[in-house]
C-alpha cells in the first residue's frame, strides 16, 4: 500500500509540480529540506493528498518536521485515513 | 568515536588554560608586534587616538601605552627602512599629532610634501611618533620606545604646558611601564618626577588573564584598522569655536601666581636633557612650539588662556639660558605663526600654520642630516 | 544578554536539572524570576515590574481559555498558583530586602500588588465561568496583536508617552525606552496556542505546562519559538542526560558563547553602518563591511540560539533548531528553509498556508498566487521586527526575489529535462550559493540601516556611484 501511494505521489510531483516527467524521486529522498519542492508547491500537494485520499494535512503540519520523505508522507497518508 | 567525559574535558581545560597563563607570565611574549597594519591593512600615519569608534580607533582615555609595541606596530613607522631614506621622527603633544588636521596637513605631512632630499641624496622622510598627551616624560618614554625602528633624527616640539610635572599622568598614563620609567628616572638623573605612587606589575599582572585589557585592545586596535583603511580617518573633525582675542584678567598659570613658577625645582627640564642623551648618536632638534598670542582685551596680562605673559616670558628665558648652559642647540618658534593661523586651542595649528612652521625648521633638518 | 547573565542561566539549568522531584515548580519559579530580572530599566521606574506582571497575567487569563476541562483541575493547578505568586511576592518584597545587586528595591508597595493581584484572580474567576470563548479567543488575539504592532511601532511608543508626560504635566525625555522583554517571541506562542485550540489541535495543558512553555527561560530573549504539542511531553518526562548528553549540551553552550561574544561582537566592529557608508572610500571596502554584518547577525543570533538550545537540553528538553547553514544554500527558498526556521515556519503554518490554500481554492492564475502570498508572508516577516519602512522593504525584497527565484526555476525545470551531471551541479549550486548570499547581504542594508533611503544609497555606492 506505501508503496502504491509512494509512487502515486512520485508521478504527480514530477508530471505536476516538477513538470519533467522523466525525473525519478525516491521513496527516501528529502522532498522539503533539500528545497526540491518550495512552500507553495507543498500546498498543492497536501490538496492533491486531501483530493485523492481524503485525508487532511493541517497547515502547521506542512513542513519538513512532519515528513521530509515520500516514505515519511505516505505512512502520515496511512496513519491518518 | 571515543566517548567523551564532560568533567575530563572541563578538567584539562581548565589545566591548560593555566598552564598557558603561567607560560605567557614567564616568557611575555611580544605581543604587540603581532600586526595587521602595514601588512594586510595599510599602516595609520599616525599613532591612535580618538574618542569615538566611529573613527576607527580605541578611547583615548584608556591609556595606549599599556601596549606601546602595538600602538606603533600600527603605524608606518614601523616599516623597515629602506637603504636610501633618512627617517624623522616627530615627538611632541596633540599639536605635532595634529588636532584638527589631516594626516597630509600636519607638520610631518608638510615636511614629506617637499620631497626633501640630504646632501648625500638620501629621501628624508617624517614620521609622526607624537601622542596627543602634554607631558615631556611620556616624549622621553616613547623616544625610548620608537629608537628601535632606527632614526636619523628626532624632532620634538616642546612647550612650558609639558614641562610641568604631572602625578596624576605619570600615575595613570606612564603606569604600564613603572619599572622602564624608575630606570630612566635613575639613569638620567631626573628630579622633581615623584614615582612613588607608580605600581609594580607582579607576576600575575602578566598573565593572559591580567593582561585581558591590554589583549583585547591590541586586538580591537587590528579590528579598526579595517575602518581606517576603508575611510583614511582616524580622527573626528568636529566643528569649534574661533580663538578668542579677548583674554580674563586673571594672571595666574593654572592654580600659580606670579612668581612661583618653580620652572628649576619644580618642573621637568631634567627630562629634556634625557633626551639628548637618550638619543645618543642620532640628533634631536627641540623645537619650542609656536603659541597663540592673543591681541584683545587684557592681551597685555595673557598671551592666550593656557599662558599669562609673565609665565610664558619667565620660560622663555629659563629656556635660552637652559639651553646654552647645556651647550644644546634648539629652534624657538613661538611667536612664528600669526593668531589668525590657530583652531581650537592656543597650540593647535591650521595647515598654513603648519606649512610656516615646516619651513622655519627645515635649514636646520639639512644642515643635521648633512652634518651626520 | 551578558556572559554573566548566560553563565548565571546554566548553573540554574543544571541546578533543576539535579533536583529529583518538582522539577518543573522550579522550572517555573526561575523562568519567572528572569522573566522579571532581566527586564530592562524604563523610563517609569515601576514598569520594570508591571510589565513582567502584565506578561504572567496575560498567560493566565489565555490559559483560562484554552485548557481543556481535565487539565483546569484544582487538585493539579494549585502548586503552580502558590509558586507563581510567591515569586512575585518575593521579588517585590525586595524593597525591605533591598538586595540591590540582584532587583530593583523600588518595587511596587505591598499594597499595589495586592490590588494588582486581586483584580488577577477576580478576572480568573471571571474567565473561569465562561462556557463558550470563541468571543473571548478573537479578543485576545486582536489585543495581543495590537500590543505586538504598538511595541514594534516607535511612532506610537513615542506619540503615547509623550501623551502620558503632557499629561503629568512634566518635561518628556529626549528619548523615549520602552521594551517589554521577550513579547515578540511570548506573543507567537500565545497566538500559536490560541489558532491550535481554535483547530482543536491544542493538547490539554495545565497551567504549570503553560507558563513553562510560554517564558521557557533558555528561550526568554531570543526564542526560538518552539510548538507547546512538542515542547510539553519533554517538559512531563524530559529527555534523561547520558554522559554523551552533557557533553553534547555542554559544546553547544560555550559554542553559542563563542559564536555571539567573540566571533559576533569583533563582527560588529567591521560591520556596515550609517556612518561607514557615508565614511568609505572604495566599494571594495563596503563589500567586505557588507560581508561582514552579514555574518556577524548570523554568529550573533545562530549563538543566542546555540546557548539556548544547550542549555535547554540540559533541561531535557531539545529544542527546535533556528539556523541549518543558511548562507550556504543554493538559493533563496532553502535560505528560508534554513534562516530564523521556526519564525518562518510559524509565518507559514499560520499565514502563508491558509493563505495559499484560500486562494488555490479560488480561480486564480498561479504565479499571481505565488506572488501574492510570497510578498505578504515576507512583507509580515519583515514588519514582525518592527514597524517601520526599512523592515517592509527588507520583506518585500526577499518577496520578490522569492517569487522572482520561484518563475525561474519554472522556466528552467521546463528547459531541464533530465537533472544536471554531478559536475554541473556542483556548478550551479556555487553559483548559486554566491549569488543568494549576495541576494541576502544586500537584503541586510534595509534591515540594519533605518530608512530604504539610506539603503538605495549604499548599494549606488557598492557597485562604484557616488564615492
Amino acid at each position: 500500500m506505501t508503496t502504491e501511494i509512494t509512487s502515486a505521489l512520485a508521478k504527480q510531483i514530477a508530471e505536476k509540480i516538477l513538470k519533467q516527467p522523466k525525473r525519478v524521486i525516491s521513496p527516501d529522498e528529502p522532498i522539503i529540506s533539500s528545497g526540491l519542492i518550495d512552500s507553495f508547491s507543498l500546498m498543492d500537494l497536501a490538496l492533491f493528498i486531501e483530493d485523492t485520499y481524503g485525508v487532511r494535512i493541517e497547515d502547521t503540519e506542512l513542513n519538513a518536521n512532519t515528513f521530509d520523505t515520500l516514505d515519511q508522507l505516505a505512512n502520515f497518508i496511512q496513519a491518518r485515513k | 568515536m571515543n566517548k567523551v567525559r564532560p568533567f575530563y574535558v572541563l578538567m584539562k581545560a581548565l589545566f591548560l588554560y593555566a598552564l598557558a597563563n603561567l607560560a605567557f607570565a614567564y616568557f611575555n611574549p611580544p605581543v604587540g608586534k603581532l600586526s595587521l597594519y602595514n601588512w594586510l591593512i595599510s599602516g595609520r600615519e599616525r599613532a591612535p587616538y580618538e574618542r569615538e569608534a566611529e573613527y576607527y580607533n580605541i578611547a583615548h582615555t584608556i591609556p595606549v601605552y599599556e601596549n606601546m609595541d602595538a600602538m606603533y606596530q600600527s603605524t608606518t613607522l614601523s616599516q623597515p627602512k629602506p637603504a636610501d631614506e633618512f627617517r624623522i621622527f616627530l615627538i611632541g603633544d596633540s599639536s605635532a599629532w595634529g588636532f584638527q588636521l589631516r594626516p597630509e596637513e600636519t607638520l610631518v605631512g608638510q615636511l614629506n610634501a617637499l620631497h626633501l632630499k640630504t646632501c648625500a641624496g638620501k629621501r628624508i622622510v617624517a614620521y609622526n611618533a607624537a601622542f596627543p598627551l602634554p607631558y615631556v616624560m611620556k616624549d622621553l618614554l616613547i623616544m625610548d620606545k620608537v629608537r628601535e625602528y632606527d632614526p636619523d633624527l628626532f624632532l620634538w616640539t616642546i612647550t612650558l604646558d609639558g614641562f610641568r610635572n604631572r602625578t596624576i599622568f605619570t600615575n595613570y598614563f606612564l603606569d604600564p611601564y613603572s619599572s622602564r620609567v624608575r630606570q630612566l628616572v635613575d639613569a638620567y638623573q631626573i628630579k622633581n618626577l615623584d614615582t612613588s605612587q607608580m605600581t609594580q606589575a607582579t607576576f600575575w599582572d602578566k598573565t593572559i588573564i591580567g593582561q585581558r585589557d591590554a589583549l583585547k585592545k591590541i586586538f580591537l586596535l587590528q579590528l579598526h584598522g579595517l575602518g581606517w583603511s576603508a575611510t583614511n580617518l582616524d580622527y573626528d573633525y568636529r566643528s569649534y569655536p574661533p580663538l578668542a582675542q579677548d583674554q580674563s584678567a586673571d594672571d595666574a598659570f593654572f592654580e600659580t601666581p606670579q612668581g612661583q613658577l618653580g620652572l628649576a625645582d619644580e618642573m621637568l627640564f631634567d627630562v629634556l636633557e634625557a633626551g639628548y642623551q637618550l638619543a645618543d648618536q642620532t640628533p634631536v632638534l627641540v623645537i619650542n612650539e609656536p603659541i597663540f598670542i592673543a591681541a584683545g582685551v587684557n592681551s597685555e596680562i595673557r598671551y592666550n588662556e593656557f599662558y599669562p605673559r609673565w609665565a610664558y616670558d619667565e620660560y622663555l628665558q629659563y629656556l635660552q639660558t637652559w639651553m646654552s648652559a647645556h651647550q644644546r642647540e634648539y629652534l624657538d618658534a613661538w611667536n612664528l605663526v600669526p593668531s589668525s593661523e590657530f583652531t581650537d586651542t592656543p597650540f593647535h595649528r591650521t595647515p598654513k600654520g603648519e606649512k610656516i612652521l615646516a619651513e622655519y625648521i627645515i635649514p636646520q633638518i639639512q644642515k643635521l642630516a648633512c652634518s651626520k | 544578554m551578558t556572559i554573566l547573565q548566560l553563565g548565571i542561566f546554566a548553573l540554574a539549568a543544571i541546578a533543576i536539572n539535579r533536583l529529583k522531584r518538582n522539577r518543573e515548580l522550579a522550572l517555573l519559579a526561575i523562568s519567572i524570576f528572569f522573566l522579571f530580572w532581566l527586564q530592562p530599566a524604563q523610563q517609569f521606574v515601576s514598569l520594570v515590574f508591571w510589565i513582567p506582571f502584565a506578561t504572567l497575567a496575560l498567560i493566565v487569563l489565555l490559559w483560562l481559555l484554552i485548557a481543556a476541562p481535565e487539565a483546569r483541575a484544582w487538585k493539579i493547578n494549585w502548586q503552580t498558583i502558590l509558586v507563581m505568586s510567591a515569586v512575585v511576592l518575593l521579588i517585590d518584597l525586595n524593597q525591605f530586602f533591598g538586595l540591590d545587586q540582584i532587583y530593583m528595591c523600588t518595587t511596587p508597595r505591598l499594597w499595589m500588588l495586592g490590588a494588582a493581584l486581586a483584580l488577577v484572580f477576580t478576572a480568573d474567576i471571571f474567565f473561569w465561568r465562561i462556557q463558550q470563548p470563541k468571543l473571548w479567543l478573537g479578543v485576545f488575539f486582536i489585543g495581543i496583536l495590537l500590543i505586538f504592532i504598538y511595541l514594534k511601532t516607535p511612532y506610537l511608543v513615542t506619540e503615547s508617552f509623550m501623551l502620558i508626560y503632557a499629561l503629568r504635566g512634566t518635561d518628556a525625555p529626549t528619548k523615549i525606552i520602552f521594551t517589554w522583554l521577550g513579547f515578540s517571541y511570548i506573543a507567537f506562542r500565545l497566538l500559536h496556542t490560541i489558532r491550535d485550540f481554535q483547530t482543536g489541535r491544542l493538547p490539554a495543558l495545565t497551567l504549570g505546562e503553560y507558563v513553562n512553555y510560554v517564558i521557557f527561560f533558555p528561550t526568554l530573549v531570543a526564542g526560538p519559538i518552539d510548538r507547546a504539542e512538542r515542547f510539553v511531553p519533554e517538559l512531563r518526562n524530559p529527555v534523561a542526560l547520558a554522559e554523551q548528553d552533557w557533553a553534547e549540551a555542554g559544546r553547544r553552550f560555550f559554542i553559542g558563547l563563542f559564536k555571539k561574544f567573540v566571533i559576533a561582537d569583533s563582527l560588529a566592529l567591521i560591520s556596515v553602518n550609517e556612518i561607514l557608508i557615508k565614511q568609505v572610500h572604495s566599494s571594495a571596502w563596503l563589500w567586505l563591511f557588507l560581508y561582514m554584518y552579514s555574518l556577524r547577525l548570523y554568529f550573533d543570533f545562530s549563538g543566542y540560539t546555540d546557548v539556548a538550545i544547550g542549555l535547554a537540553r540540559i533541561l531535557g528538553i531539545r529544542l527546535p533548531e533556528n539556523f541549518s547553514a543558511p548562507y550556504l544554500k543554493p538559493n533563496l527558498t532553502q535560505f528560508w528553509n534554513a534562516w530564523h526556521i521556526t519564525l518562518t515556519q510559524w509565518f507559514r503554518a499560520y499565514f502563508f498556508n491558509p493563505f495559499t490554500r484560500s486562494l488555490r481554492t479560488k480561480n486564480f492564475s498561479i504565479p499571481i498566487i505565488i506572488f501574492i502570498t510570497q510578498l505578504s508572508t515576507m512583507a509580515l516577516i519583515g514588519l514582525w521586527h518592527g514597524v517601520a519602512w526599512n523592515f517592509l522593504a527588507w520583506g518585500a525584497w526577499h518577496g520578490l526575489g522569492l517569487f522572482i527565484q520561484n518563475r525561474w526555476s519554472e522556466w528552467m525545470r521546463g528547459k531541464m529535462q533530465t537533472p544536471p551531471s554531478p559536475r554541473r551541479k556542483l556548478i550551479f549550486d556555487s553559483l548559486g550559493i554566491f549569488l543568494t548570499f549576495n541576494f541576502v547581504s544586500l537584503g541586510w542594508l534595509f534591515f540594519t540601516l533605518p530608512t530604504p533611503q539610506s539603503a538605495l544609497t549604499a548599494i549606488v555606492k557598492l557597485f562604484g556611484f557616488g564615492l
